[in-house]
């Protein structure tokens, strides 16, 4: 097989994949089109031929690009950033509480207001980078899960070659992803996970020969 | 070993020592009435040789409606003798099985890795610091849990297990150990024999060459192992099992065979990703159960990066003998868990935990390998160090007092002291849902006469010692104190003292048995928790 057949195999696995999502997701047009390209651009990335190439700092910035259209298009998430009044309320009673404990060492400092108001916006970001990182949102046997258990194996076997071998490049778009999850509406930070898990199902499905075969 | 490396290893050990046993028995406040009931255990063990229903020396001890292994129990005999009856005492087996984790994992890494001396102890003491610090080990060396000696004596196993392969010798002693770990959790149970299984079966090349030493290992294990076929016979090793699993669930609810087994699987699968899922290993996992401490879960969020890394490293040399084991691990070591039915219930795991710091920690020395410049890496240490006990404190030893202390039993340990003031009067405790083991906590702290709990016990047994059934709902009796749902009716006479919290009592209740408010016991915020009311009520 040549490589240009290789790649093009390649990325019609990841333009198809999508097709195997699970039916109570609803088939949004532009979403799709934002998971191909993203996952396209991370097998550039991951790719030993376009190392130090110009391609290769093209793919490097894409993604950024991408996920700043991807926030453009829905608006950067304001609400974490925002203080509600419930929140002040729960504020209060936790700067009482360190007020009480800690007043008798002296550091008041842990109950300063804007300090506590900042650790509430972190906990509120923590919060959102949190949620795409629960595994049973991408395969499981229940209806919430966007791919059906099946490709579990494959999914697992292509990551762990993915951490194994081309682990910069995994960091960098995990943490990218990341970022842009803090940046989205919480519903939407799956969706710029999926590029890593469509990767990792097709390197899953790539190796699953070689690794029986060692 | 330089003397700088020793030097770094003390370190290690007095910070895990000083995380471990500051203000002991203050956070996490309260006792569970588990940890009582192994406490008045051995405590009714050191007086009497009997525990409290007056079996003598059990191979599993009844209590709390269930059965707690045996081990963590007669190991606390050695810290009651010193210490008397204390929240302190109970948690001092599972302290030092803290401490001494941090150590055998430094003695593990630093032996086993199979790069140069150089790196490996480097890797040793790494692993040794990230189990130090990490919540889960801290937390769980702090609360009365058999779990946290189980895995020190399974993390034993698995030390010898790994060496066997190198000096056969060494198997029927890891035999031995990974056998009596099951003796310490009911984890160990499962992932103790497919361990063994496993190395047997895998390096059978190595084990052949000396047949009579792996038949004898395995004779020591079986052996070990008979009690549990005992207890099987009986329903009271699976007696636990039948309470926290779907397994039962799932067969009153699926009438086929086919359909138990489809459930079966689908749930367990369902609850073993749940346990290798990042959000609930390195993030909040969300419920009271699965977190440490407020906003905490089991590890920090910055070792997510270290634990991929880590991962790709073990994956990459995942033919030498080392790192298969314990990819093996890796993979087993949810399995016991999975076949309970909560969500994320960190205790169940924490062989599995420890596993994931092995990975962890092969992440950080990856980087650390990187780093050059030595100002770098005292900067990075500290900073990540620095950061992550931080955090941990804050949420541990200051929040924690205020949000766990009302629903941790709290309130009814300064009840003990109150009621020393109301010796020649009958106090009546409210057993409730909401009061769950204050009789067995309120017995233990003040030391009651192991003979006169085991007459009482033993009178309310109703099934075999050892049986499938068994009574959660025991009423507990000291000399002046009764611990048993209010019975109205009873309610009456000069000399009777009723205590309970503000369910316990309604206005309406108050006026009619004319009940007058004799003390109060407040939570930690000052607001009154626990009521003790007189009753003018004469009796008919």
């Amino acid at each position: 097989m040549t490589p240009k057949l290789k790649t093009a195999l390649s990325l019609l696995f990841l333009a198809l994949i999508t097709f195997f999502k699970k039916s109570s997701f609803s088939f949004n047009f532009w979403l799709e089109i934002f998971v191909f390209f993203q996952s396209t651009l991370l097998l550039f990335l991951i790719e030993e031929k376009f190392r130090n190439s110009l391609l290769r700092k093209i793919v490097l910035l894409a993604p950024l690009i991408l996920i700043g259209i991807f926030v453009i298009g829905s608006g950067v998430y304001k609400d974490t950033f925002k203080v509600t009044n419930f929140e002040k309320n729960q504020l209060w009673v936790r700067q009482e509480l360190y007020r009480r404990e800690l007043g008798r060492f002296g550091r008041s400092n842990f109950g300063n207001k804007s300090i506590e108001q900042t650790k509430l916006v972190l906990d509120k970001i923590t919060q959102k980078i949190t949620e795409p990182y629960e595994l049973t949102h991408y395969f499981s046997t229940e209806d919430f899960s966007f791919y059906s258990l099946f490709f579990l194996p494959f999914f697992a076997l292509g990551f762990l070659f993915m951490l194994a071998e081309k682990i910069k490049p995994t960091l960098y778009y995990l943490g990218l992803a990341t970022i842009g999850a803090i940046l989205v509406p919480p519903d939407m930070a799956y969706w710029l996970f999926i590029p890593l898990v469509n990767l990792g199902l097709l390197l899953g499905v790539k190796n699953t020969k070689k690794l029986f075969k060692s | 070993m330089k003397k700088f490396q020793k030097v770094i290893l003390i370190i290690i050990v007095f910070v895990a020592f000083i995380l471990r046993f500051y203000e002991l028995d203050q956070v996490p406040p309260g006792l569970h009435a588990d940890g009582a009931s192994q406490g008045f255990n051995a405590f009714s063990l050191l007086k009497t040789g009997k525990d409290m229903y007056g079996k003598s020396f059990p191979i599993l001890f009844r209590a709390s409606g269930s059965y707690q292994p045996p081990i963590y129990t007669y190991l606390t005999i050695i810290p009651t003798v010193i210490f008397g009856n204390s929240i302190f005492t109970v948690k001092v087996v599972s302290v030092i099985s803290g401490v001494g984790l941090v150590l055998l994992t430094y003695f593990l890494i630093s032996k086993l890795f199979p790069n140069s001396k150089k790196e490996a102890i480097t890797l040793g003491l790494i692993t040794a610091g990230i189990v130090a610090i990490s919540p889960w080990a801290i937390h769980f060396s702090r609360l009365t849990v058999e779990a946290n000696v189980g895995v020190l004596i399974f993390v034993a196993g698995v030390y010898l297990l790994a060496s066997s392969l190198k000096k056969n010798s060494l198997f029927p002693l890891a035999c031995l150990v990974l056998g009596l770990s099951t003796h310490a959790y009911y984890s160990e149970r499962v992932i103790a024999v497919l361990l063994l299984a496993f190395v047997v079966i895998s390096y059978r090349k190595i084990f052949l060459k000396t047949k009579k030493t792996v038949i004898l290992g395995l004779g020591i294990f079986v052996l070990i192992l008979l009690p549990h076929l005992y207890l099987l016979t009986t329903g009271a090793l699976t007696k636990r099992l039948t309470q926290v699993s779907y397994l039962g669930t799932v067969s009153q609810e699926q009438v086929s065979f086919i359909g138990k087994i489809l459930e079966i699987s689908k749930q367990f699968v369902n609850h073993y990703l749940i346990y290798v899922s990042p959000k609930n290993l390195f993030f909040d996992p969300g419920s009271n159960l699965g977190r440490i401490a407020p906003n905490l879960g089991v590890y920090y969020p910055w070792m997510l990066i270290p634990f991929l890394i880590g991962l790709g490293y073990l994956f990459k040399n995942r033919q030498n003998n080392f790192f298969r084991i314990i990819g093996v691990l890796l993979l087993i070591g949810p399995i016991p868990a999975a076949l309970t039915g909560d969500l994320f219930y960190p205790l169940r795991t924490l062989d599995y935990l420890w596993i994931i710091a092995v990975v962890v920690s092969l992440g950080c020395w990856q980087v650390w390998r990187k780093i050059k410049n030595k100002w770098v890496e005292l900067l990075v240490v500290l900073g990540v160090v620095g950061y992550s006990l931080i955090v941990f404190g804050i949420s541990y030893f200051v929040i924690v007092k205020y949000e766990w202390a009302t629903g941790s039993g709290e309130p009814y340990i300064k009840l003990v002291s109150v009621l020393d003031k109301y010796k020649d009067r009958e106090i009546r405790i409210d057993f409730s849902s909401r009061a769950w083991g204050v009789g067995i906590i309120m017995t233990y702290l003040k030391a009651v006469d192991p003979r006169l709990v085991q007459a009482n016990l033993k009178s309310q047994l109703k099934t075999n010692y050892y049986s499938q059934d068994v009574n959660a709902q025991e009423i507990f009796k000291t000399d002046n104190t009764t611990f048993e749902p209010t019975d109205w009716n009873k309610a009456c006479g000069p000399n009777l003292i009723l205590v309970g919290d503000e369910l316990s009592f309604s206005s309406q209740q108050i006026i009619d048995h004319k009940l007058q408010e004799e003390f109060t016991v407040p939570d930690y915020l000052g607001k009154p928790i626990l009521f003790g009311y007189s009753t003018k009520t004469v009796c008919k």
